[in-house]
């Protein structure tokens, strides 16, 4: 074929096939467009729900009132939620401040220490972010509560330091990572032991990145049920002392969920509103780090 | 945006060049001494944890027996201990789970990148990965309470008319069941794969898009022949972290599959109630001191083995996807 | 957005014969500034037309007008006319992958398709539009292979990837690659600016023979490349206003010899850049 043939078959292929690709890459961008509509729906669907049926229950009382349980006489009498209110903080706010300074710690080693064994630790971190939750549950009920026979508060807090202390290790890791070398050897030329470098100038550096990391953690913390559902027994008085039982607003879901009464199961949506917007208030926390960390 | 809970720290680049030397010196020994030491107490509850499992779990292996594997009969009540129907259980609801997640999650990712106005996009993305920040505990009221009766009462029966009765859309459509499951896996699992997908879409070079449209593609070529094949590995990556994610999912899965039952003791239909390795051991903990207990270590066990290897065997198809370019 | 000018000019009226590509008054705006303005001037056939200046002066803007590519972004208007053998491509009812076909482009660094094989990547526009003949796909990968001199390195590694090719033989697979659909125009976007001197004066030479099969239109800011390649040469600079202006517009003989703006002069000395 020569080359005016050639140019000549080319355009008019071109055009003849105009039509059939323009009608395949527009339904093809219809597929995609579909795909996020698509993926809307549950979204909708849930906030629907929670905010629909989760709405009228938010009330003072419901909030500081405790969980009492139905009667026969009395069935739609099942109280507040205070006592899990007071229960999710107290272990939550407990795995934290384990958390924090364990994973800061941690990812720090990571950072400066170059041995085998560090590598092995890093890699049983990594691979415990993708463990089912349940396995950290089914951990701590052997190891303590069989033990000592008693459920506590604390053990659910040491159930989620499994869950958290990996997700901010990893992510303070990639923080201090992130600090230019430059920095680093800067305050070392000054004459700055390694230890001093790392708290005057790494860390603060890493700061934004850190937060990001906590915040979300927490924020995956404070849903967490299988974990700490077997550990932390039940209370239905809104007390603080982690040696007790304790309720949090996920376990009261699941029982509630999962119990016999309607009311119960009902005012689940009214827990469930409470809960997202305590995950969600942190979640977004952590963007704003994220945000921040960017700015820089 | 940053999906920060799946990042590695192996792909920030900058080099540990200058930190090695720091301590050949030797210097600030307090300091090396205190790291090292958290390290290792880390390092001792990791052993600590896979022994307790494995500690744990061996009288469950001796009560059962062989009949883990070989008996397909699952009753925790009655000591039957045949994990078949746990592991089906577990094997369809994350592979349908996947299969509706991730042509959505892809797609929805695509729709991000290239239909919406960029100032819109941060907002979009946002909104679609909200999902992920729900908790399991919640996925499960709303499974129950919200999608039960909707598959119950419309979804399934619809199926059913639509296949006619044939299998796997025969018998009772209770709305509970495998079918459920699936659907509200794959809500949980989709905005894994549109953030990560999303993630690795926008980084592809916009030469590339350029240069196949100076060629004469039509957009919906770009996508499909230039865009995705170079986003594969990336692609990849995001379905093994919701495959990682479907298969430990315990909660939302417990309260919505019904259980193994004796009506429904393999889940052979899509109507089907069952249960998975992750939401049995939820279900059952209430036992776990008995020997029967020990068994449901071996379900965690079971379990672990099968999310390690789903792991690797998608990490090494990425290496593998790598090396390929290099 | 001044406009001395604005009368619609009838195609035909005052295109000269040879010219393949003519701008008319063509001005790129994003977001209502204009990156370039009232640039008017013709491409002859088969001739290599470079456009120089200092950067900021709108030479890849204006260039990318000529294949709509500025509809990918945002925000971005062009006004004027642009026309390929006489018609307006911003007006035409011919479809816009069409058109394209016509033009082809190679960037400032090479973007050969990654995940796709030397082969599958030359002939890659042809299968766009749907070519599907084995014969004419192997023909058309050995001639477009050929006038971009890579025939001989590659003819034994065609399903390799192209990414296992140095940069200078990516940037002539790309060239390759827009060749393999019989442009009439080639757009060429400072296309040895990220490579080394030896790749950068083989594609040189590989462009001045290009023009014997297609027009090209190159944007330099290598001026000396300019003098070294080009026969004809517009020489833009940027305004107070920051927004592009072409200064002069002739033969590259007379732009670098005896330019008829101070401007031109300035530059061609190397006294701005």
């Amino acid at each position: 074929m020569d080359s005016a043939t050639r140019r000549e078959y080319i355009r008019s292929t071109s055009a003849r096939s105009y039509r059939r690709r323009a009608i395949y890459s527009r339904l093809y961008l219809l597929a995609i467009f579909v795909a996020l509509l698509i993926a809307f729906v549950p979204l909708a669907s849930i906030l629907q729900n929670v905010i629909g049926h989760g709405l009228h229950y938010i009330t003072w009382s419901y909030l500081t009132t405790s969980q009492q349980l139905p009667s026969i006489v009395s069935p739609n009498n099942i109280g507040g939620i205070g006592n899990a209110l007071a229960g999710t903080a107290i272990v939550d706010l407990i795995a934290v401040a384990i958390s924090i300074p364990l994973a800061i710690l941690l990812s720090m080693a990571m950072f400066e220490l170059r041995s085998r064994w560090v590598s092995a630790v890093r890699a049983a971190v990594e691979t415990f972010i993708g463990l089912p939750s349940i396995v950290f549950g089914v951990f701590t009920y052997v190891s303590l509560v069989l033990t000592t026979h008693q459920f506590r508060a604390y053990y659910g807090s040491l159930a989620l330091c499994f869950i958290m202390v990996p997700v901010m290790t990893i992510n303070a890791l990639a923080a201090l990572e992130s600090v230019p070398d430059t920095l680093i050897e800067a305050g070392l030329s000054l004459g700055l032991r390694p230890s001093r470098v790392m708290l005057h100038i790494v860390l603060p550096a890493a700061r934004a990145r850190v937060f990001t990391g906590i915040f979300l953690a927490f924020s995956r913390a404070v849903g967490e049920t299988a974990p700490i559902l077997f550990v932390i027994g039940a209370s239905q008085l809104p007390s603080l002392d982690p040696g007790k039982q304790a309720t949090t607003l996920p376990s009261l879901m699941y029982n509630y969920l999962t119990g016999s009464y309607p009311t119960q199961r009902d005012s689940c949506w009214g827990i469930a509103l409470v809960l997202m917007v305590t995950v969600l208030f942190f979640n977004i926390l952590s963007r704003i780090f994220v945000a921040r960390t960017n700015q820089q | 945006m940053a999906t920060t809970q799946f990042d590695s720290p192996a792909e920030h680049g900058v080099p540990a060049a200058g930190r090695e030397r720091k301590f050949s010196a030797g210097s600030d020994r307090g300091y090396r001494f205190t790291l090292y030491g958290i390290v290792t107490v880390v390092g001792v509850i990791v052993f600590y944890f896979v022994y307790v499992l494995i500690k744990n779990s061996i009288p469950g292996w001796r009560f059962a027996g062989w009949s883990i594997f070989t008996s397909s009969h699952w009753s925790f009540g009655d000591n039957r201990f045949g994990v078949l129907p746990l592991v089906m259980g577990t094997v369809l609801t994350t592979f349908f789970a996947l299969l509706l997640a991730v042509p959505v999650g892809v797609g929805a990712a695509l729709a991000i990148v290239y239909l919406i106005p960029r100032r819109l996009r941060l907002v979009v993305s946002s909104f679609v990965e909200l999902l992920a920040v729900v908790p399991s505990i919640v996925y499960g009221v709303w499974g129950a309470l919200v999608m039960a009766t909707f598959l119950g009462n419309k979804g399934e029966p619809w199926l059913k008319n639509l296949a006619h009765g044939a299998w796997p859309f025969n018998g009772a459509t209770p709305g509970y069941g495998m079918t459920l499951g699936a659907i509200v896996l794959a809500v949980m699992i989709m905005p894994i794969v549109t953030a990560i997908s999303r993630d690795v879409i926008v980084a592809v070079p916009k030469e590339l898009t350029e240069g196949a449209l100076s060629l004469g593609a039509t957009r919906g070529q770009v996508i499909r022949r230039v865009i995705l094949p170079s986003c594969k590995t990336g692609i990849v990556g995001a379905v093994t972290l919701a495959t990682g994610r479907a298969l430990g999912e315990t909660i939302a899965l417990a309260t919505v599959l019904g259980g193994v039952t004796s009506q429904s003791p393999l889940p052979d239909r899509a109507f089907a109630t069952g249960s998975t390795l992750a939401a049995e051991i939820a279900i059952d903990f209430g036992s776990i001191t008995g020997r029967a207990g020990n068994v449901l270590f071996a379900l965690a066990l079971i379990l672990m083995v099968i999310v390690g290897a789903v792991t690797y065997l998608a990490r090494s198809i990425i290496r593998r996807n790598q090396r390929q370019f290099q | 957005m001044e406009s001395a000018d604005t009368q619609v000019v009838a195609a035909s009226a005052d295109v000269p014969a040879d010219a393949v590509v003519s701008l008319r008054d063509v001005s790129v705006l994003f977001n209502n500034k204009a990156a370039v303005r009232n640039v008017t001037f013709d491409v002859a056939a088969n001739k290599i037309t470079s456009l120089i200046g200092p950067s900021g002066s709108g030479k890849t803007t204006l260039l990318r007008a000529i294949n709509r590519l500025h509809e990918l972004t945002h925000g971005a208007t062009v006004t004027g006319q642009v026309l390929l053998e006489g018609e307006n491509i911003y007006e035409s009812s011919v479809p816009i992958t069409v058109l394209r076909s016509r033009i082809g482009m190679v960037f400032q660094r090479p973007n050969p398709f990654p995940t796709m094989s030397i082969f599958d990547n030359v002939v890659s526009g042809l299968r766009f539009i749907g070519i599907k003949d084995k014969d004419f796909l192997a023909e058309s990968a050995e001639k477009a292979l050929t006038e971009a001199a890579l025939w001989d390195s590659v003819k034994d590694r065609m399903k390799a990837p192209a990414a296992t090719l140095s940069g200078g033989e990516q940037q002539r697979l790309c060239i390759a690659r827009a060749m393999a659909v019989e442009p009439e125009v080639l757009l060429m976007d400072e296309p040895t600016a990220s490579l080394d001197p030896v790749s950068t004066q083989q594609i040189e030479e590989l462009t001045t023979t290009l023009k014997k099969f297609v027009t090209i239109v190159i944007v330099t800011h290598n001026m000396q490349q300019a003098h070294r390649i080009s026969d004809n040469c517009a020489f833009l600079l940027m305004a107070e206003d920051r927004t592009g202006e072409l200064i002069e517009f002739d033969t590259t003989e007379k732009i670098f010899n005896d330019p008829n703006d101070s401007r031109t002069l300035d530059y061609t000395l190397g006294r701005f850049g």
